[in-house]
């Protein structure tokens, strides 16, 4: 064998020369793969109204985001996941959408708030995108105005189990790299 | 001093007929858009006026066929206050900038003429101030349409959020 690494099995040795195909061979790997992601599940600060305030006290440490991995930065480029705190208008979108552009995949969005899922109480403004899901794709609603930490919290682990349920060995129908969403 | 008051000292300077007082919830002084600018320096710059501070621009769309742009006044040193009412045409809306006069005018028009499409010949840098370059029309006036879209946007949803029950599949240990 050149390079390549041989593990026991029942029916004899794996041979593993790259990710992927150790990946397609063992379950148990991909779950300890989306597990250590899971738990590392940085979000980028993005708040353009009053649910960024809850979005600040669920990073407090009364909810402590800390405990699940969860840590904010101030980048899009480091962050796996994205939350829409607030109302976004046209002018913002625009912005927003760069903003989601520029994270690395494997990333995910929450619509936090009325304001994100539909554009809640400004949805007959001139403004006011009726929604986010008109120019991002969403993974999680969070319904509130403004949700409560609890209910933040709750969607951030929702995301968590959407991560723990991908599967890494299933060809993605776009054809690019990275685990396949169960959605 | 009181706007009936005000609107004869300025008649008196500039010529009987330029100011009329407009009766309203409070009394305000009614010019004509080509007398503004000099109406504006005399009540800055006069004595017993002293109108040093502009505390509000801003505009108003009647249709069918005027528009108004209506203009706070305080004097500071004097404590007393001024409400200034520009009447245009809803055709082409325009109305001389008083920037020369109060430089804090300059973002307030800027405004006006975003929202609501009042020209200011005279303001040095008037484009939008609130919404992106590109937008289409004027949303403050009454009969503005949204358009279909916007940078690609729906400016309407079809249809509601729709929920899929059970996309997640329950926690796992760990």
């Amino acid at each position: 064998m050149t390079g390549a690494t041989r593990i026991g099995g029942p029916d004899g040795a794996i041979v593993l020369g790259r990710v992927e195909e150790m990946l397609r061979q063992t379950s148990v790997l991909e779950r300890a793969l989306n597990l250590s992601r899971k738990h590392s599940l940085w979000y980028y600060l993005f708040a353009t109204a009053c649910c960024g305030i809850e979005l600040m006290q669920t990073g407090g440490p009364r909810t402590d985001l800390d405990r699940f991995g969860m840590v904010f930065r101030s980048t899009p480029r480091q962050s796996d996941l994205m939350i829409f705190a607030g109302t976004i208008t046209y002018k913002m979108a625009r912005v927003a959408r760069l903003l989601y552009e520029q994270m690395a995949e494997p990333k995910y969005v929450i619509a936090m708030g009325s304001c994100a899922n539909t554009g809640g109480l400004f949805r007959d403004s001139y403004a006011v995108v009726k929604g986010i899901d008109l120019f991002v794709p969403v993974d999680v609603y969070i319904p509130g105005c403004p949700p409560r930490p609890e209910a933040l919290l709750e969607g951030m682990m929702r995301v968590q189990q959407i991560i723990q349920a991908e599967r890494w060995a299933v060809a993605r129908p776009d054809g690019r790299n990275g685990p396949e969403r169960s959605r | 001093m009181e706007a009936a008051d005000i609107a004869r000292l300025i008649d008196e300077r500039l010529g009987a007929g330029t100011a009329s007082v407009y009766e309203d919830l409070e009394p305000q002084v009614a010019i004509a858009p080509e007398r503004l600018v000099e109406a504006c320096l005399y009540l800055r710059d006069a004595q017993e006026l002293r109108f040093d501070y502009m505390r509000c621009l801003t505009g108003l769309d009647l249709p069918p066929d005027a528009m108004a742009v209506v203009i706070h006044l305080v004097s500071t040193v004097l404590k007393h206050r001024l409400i200034l009412r520009v009447e245009t045409s809803r055709e082409r809306p325009s109305v001389p900038s008083v920037e020369g006069v109060w430089p804090g005018a300059g973002w307030f028009e800027r405004e006006v003429f975003d929202l609501l499409g009042v020209d200011f010949p005279g303001n040095r840098d008037l484009r939008r101030i609130l919404l992106p370059d590109e937008w289409i029309g004027h949303p403050l006036r009454k009969d503005y349409r949204e358009s279909r879209a916007f940078f690609n946007i729906p400016t309407r949803r079809a249809e509601s959020i729709r929920v899929v029950h059970g996309s997640v599949p329950p926690a796992e240990e760990g």
